[in-house]
């Protein structure tokens, strides 16, 4: 497995200020198996980004060892882990500032 | 000439256009695969069902006993699929979506047993693995066509 980076600040990969009702992010984590096209290509599908920004958090994922993909209560943030790992992409879920 | 295995048409099929020596490959890695996820050994479906709380157990232990058996079902669903279309001419969406999920799940498994890394190009011959890393690197190259394809549809 490839070493996961540090990124300081995991919400500034989306530009998205976390609710305080929405305490959770999404993170998708770097892996040598997933390929970048279907990386690119689920979160598109499960969240309606755009090509362009579902190629810049891939390349974030590649580059920084992970993104933050999607943020929200816990009930939604496991629900979006739990479509992560169905497409076999490697996700985590944690309290925003828990690092 | 480079041809295309997977061309995506105007009314939202896929054209598959795999020889038989892909498809005998895709059925025999589907019959693997569900061999595996039947048998579910934890280390070797360790990377089917990853992790989702890294730092609380308690929390973890919940979200797996939550989610196991809906990814397995899930996953089986979309091997049925991929099986029962393998030998298609065409695709739907829903039914390229079984195929990428199902060869992607081979892929983790096999890419997990080999532990592959980001650059796995060069084959050593005499490489006892030589044959599963070939496997492995078709597999990644009819996926990477497909999604592709696939893409075009979003």
């Amino acid at each position: 497995m490839t070493a996961p980076l540090e990124v300081a600040d995991p919400d500034l990969d989306l530009g998205l200020e976390v609710a305080a009702d929405m305490p959770w992010v999404v993170l998708v984590w770097n892996d040598p198996i997933n390929l970048m096209s279907y990386v690119t290509f689920v979160l598109q599908k499960l969240f309606g980004y755009s090509e362009a920004k579902a190629t810049e958090l891939m390349l974030d994922v590649h580059h920084k060892g992970r993104a933050v993909v999607s943020n929200g209560t816990k009930e939604k943030a496991e629900a979006d882990v739990a479509r992560l790992h169905e497409h076999g992409l490697w996700a985590t879920m944690q309290k925003d500032g828990g690092e | 000439m480079f041809r295309r295995m997977f061309v995506a048409r105007d009314d939202s099929t896929i054209v598959v256009r795999l020889d038989d020596t892909m498809r005998d490959l895709l059925v025999r890695v589907g019959e693997e695969l569900r061999e595996v996820l039947l048998v579910n050994d934890p280390e070797t479906t360790k990377r089917l069902y990853p992790t989702a709380y890294p730092d609380d157990e308690a929390l973890e232990s919940d979200y797996q006993e939550m989610v196991h058996d809906q990814l397995l079902m899930q996953r089986l669903d979309a091997l049925d699929t991929f099986q029962a279309t393998i030998n298609d001419e065409a695709i739907s969406i829903d039914d390229a979506d079984a195929w990428m999920s199902t060869i992607n799940q081979v892929r983790l498994v096999l890419g997990t047993q080999l532990d592959v890394g980001e650059d796995e190009s060069a084959i050593d011959e005499d490489d006892p693995e030589a044959h599963s890393k070939v496997i492995y690197q078709v597999l990644s190259h009819i996926l990477e066509e497909l999604t592709h394809a696939r893409i075009r549809s979003l």
